[in-house]
């Protein structure tokens, strides 16, 4: 091994002029160094919104909503009121509650002989506060439509009485929410013929259909969960195989490969080090230290961008770990593509041009 | 330092570049290394600094004349490469200080020798000035800067006037001239002037090219 004067301070100052200084010719790995640290964890965002809003477009079609009820339609079972509402408080499950079909009603001044039905306040939260909801099929027909995004707003029932009500935000299908007048159950209603689960988003309606099944305290015939919505395609699944998530290491090949570029663009510098007594192993590190900081930008970046972004992504740690993983592949692999520049010998290195 | 080459003989491959070739070079004074093209100069500046290894024979340095043996190291001899290798986009006064802080000096040191060998050379009016935008002259005496602020001992300057007009290649000459007492420099060209400079002459021949 060879030795100079050098020191790892005055080698850090040099890799810092070199590549940051006036003219460099290091500036455009620099850029494109920024450019992908906050391009992979924008990119990242940006499949992880989308994923989100797949997710989001299935729970509205009911992805994940299990209906339980009689396996016979001739014969229903009765689903007491308790069990079904104490789902709600399983982990998992978003809300849990009947629903129950009733007579049409008029409602004033929405309609007349609209479709009606009765939910537990544990599946359709709004009914703690409200008296009644008006799907936004039907409020959109009506003069409630004016309060459409508002709060609470006074109807007239058949009998003349008042109440308040409310449109409530897209639910699943499912629930028949939005083209229906929804009220809550009567303290009279113990028991019901279906008995509706709402999963949190993510969750496997499949595993969770049998379990909480086995909870549910039923009379009559025995209940079984049916799906009312079953996707044709696995939104999480082609999210964790899509080929875009190697983006990050794509990003850190084509870098590590511009490093070795700019490098050999350099190669009669480096001639000029080395002729002037800087030993190989200084230029090794000072090639080091070069692509380290070009590198480390990139990473830093990365996890700026990702810090920005956090509220985007499933867990943010996810571009973190990405981002470090591009700055790590850059820097070997920017190093390997520079190691025969420390190498060869100078007097060749000072003929490239 | 002085010099010995004794019986060198240097290939590549199947090409001979020189054989049995034996020199010495004073300590202190500045010696032209003069032949045709191909005779094997550079070749030799690389064997003598160690970034060549020979064939055969061996080449000495001596710190005193009755001193021990010492084997060349590229750590020992600063180099003026042919042509104008800089750091085009660093400024003229950093070109000439790695040399010093590649020699062991802190950064405040390193920068008065670095002043000081661009005074030598006549370009102490250009030290925040970028290297690219100076002429091939001025580079080749960016060079011999940074061979004086390294401190060494040994410099070596291969063909230091190629491509440079009369006028610089004087100016070259001089700035060798003053530097004799301060190392052993020898110098390959082809150039009368530099040779005229020189305080002595070592003459190469052109080797047959292939052996057999």
């Amino acid at each position: 091994m060879q030795h100079d004067g050098w020191r790892l301070g005055y080698l850090a100052r040099e890799a810092t002029r070199n590549v940051l200084g006036r003219g460099s010719r290091l500036l455009p790995l620099l850029a494109l160094a920024i450019l992908a640290g906050v391009g992979s964890s924008s990119f990242i965002a940006y499949e992880t919104v989308r994923l989100r809003d797949e997710i989001a477009q299935l729970d509205v079609q009911g992805q994940y909503v299990l209906v339980y009820r009689s396996t016979s339609t001739s014969a229903p079972a009765q689903i007491s009121r308790a069990s079904c509402e104490s789902l709600a408080g399983q982990d998992g499950v978003r809300h849990a509650g009947l629903l129950t079909p009733v007579s049409d009603m008029d409602l004033l001044p929405v309609g007349v002989g609209l479709p009606a039905q009765r939910a537990s306040t544990t599946l359709v939260p709004e009914l703690s506060r409200v008296d009644v909801l008006i799907g936004p099929v039907l409020a959109g027909s009506g003069a409630a439509s004016a309060d459409r995004s508002a709060s609470a707003f006074r109807v007239k029932t058949g009998t003349s009485e008042t109440a308040t009500a409310v449109v409530p935000t897209a639910r699943p299908e499912a629930l028949a929410t939005d083209f229906s007048v929804t009220l809550p159950l009567l303290p009279a209603d113990v028991d019901g013929p279906q008995c509706v689960v709402v999963l949190r988003a993510l969750s496997d309606p499949a595993r969770a259909g049998d379990l909480h099944g086995a909870a549910l305290a039923v009379e009559g015939n025995p209940v079984t969960a049916t799906r009312p919505f079953i996707a044709t395609n696995d939104p999480v699944d082609t999210y964790l195989h899509r080929p875009g998530r190697w983006l990050p290491l794509l990003l850190a090949l084509v870098g590590a490969l511009a490093t070795g570029i700019a490098s050999r663009l350099r190669a009669s510098e480096m001639a000029v080090y080395r002729l002037s007594g800087t030993s190989r192993t200084s230029v090794l590190t000072l090639l080091a230290l070069e692509t380290l900081l070009i590198a480390g930008t990139a990473g830093l970046c990365a996890v700026a961008a990702a810090l920005a972004l956090r509220d985007r992504y499933l867990d943010p740690l996810i571009p973190v770990t990405w981002g470090l993983a591009m700055a790590g592949v850059w820097a070997v692999g920017g190093l390997l593509a520079t190691t025969d520049l420390a190498l060869r010998r100078p007097t060749n290195l000072a003929k490239d041009r | 330092m002085q010099l010995d080459v004794r019986d060198a003989t240097l290939t590549f491959g199947a090409v001979t570049v020189f054989s049995g070739f034996s020199a010495h070079f004073e300590s202190g004074r500045v010696t032209a290394l003069v032949g045709p093209s191909g005779s094997g100069k550079s070749s030799l500046l690389a064997a003598m600094s160690g970034h060549q290894p020979l064939a055969s024979g061996t080449i000495e340095l001596r710190a005193a004349p009755d001193g021990p043996p010492t084997a060349p190291s590229p750590q020992l001899v600063a180099w003026v490469p042919q042509g104008s290798n800089a750091l085009g986009r660093r400024s003229v006064l950093d070109n000439v200080l790695i040399a010093a802080l590649g020699a062991g000096l802190r950064l405040r040191a390193a920068e008065t020798a670095a002043t000081e060998a661009l005074t030598m050379v006549g370009l102490a009016d250009r030290l925040g000035q970028q290297a690219r935008k100076l002429s091939g002259g001025e580079l080749q005496r960016v060079a011999l800067a940074r061979a004086l602020a390294s401190g060494k001992e040994l410099i070596f300057a291969d063909e230091p006037s190629a491509n440079l007009d009369a006028a610089n290649t004087d100016r070259i000459a001089g700035i060798l001239s003053r530097l004799s007492g301060r190392a052993t420099i020898v110098v390959a060209t082809h150039d009368p002037v530099l040779v005229a400079a020189a305080h002595a002459a070592v003459h190469m021949r052109r080797e047959a090219r292939h052996a057999a």
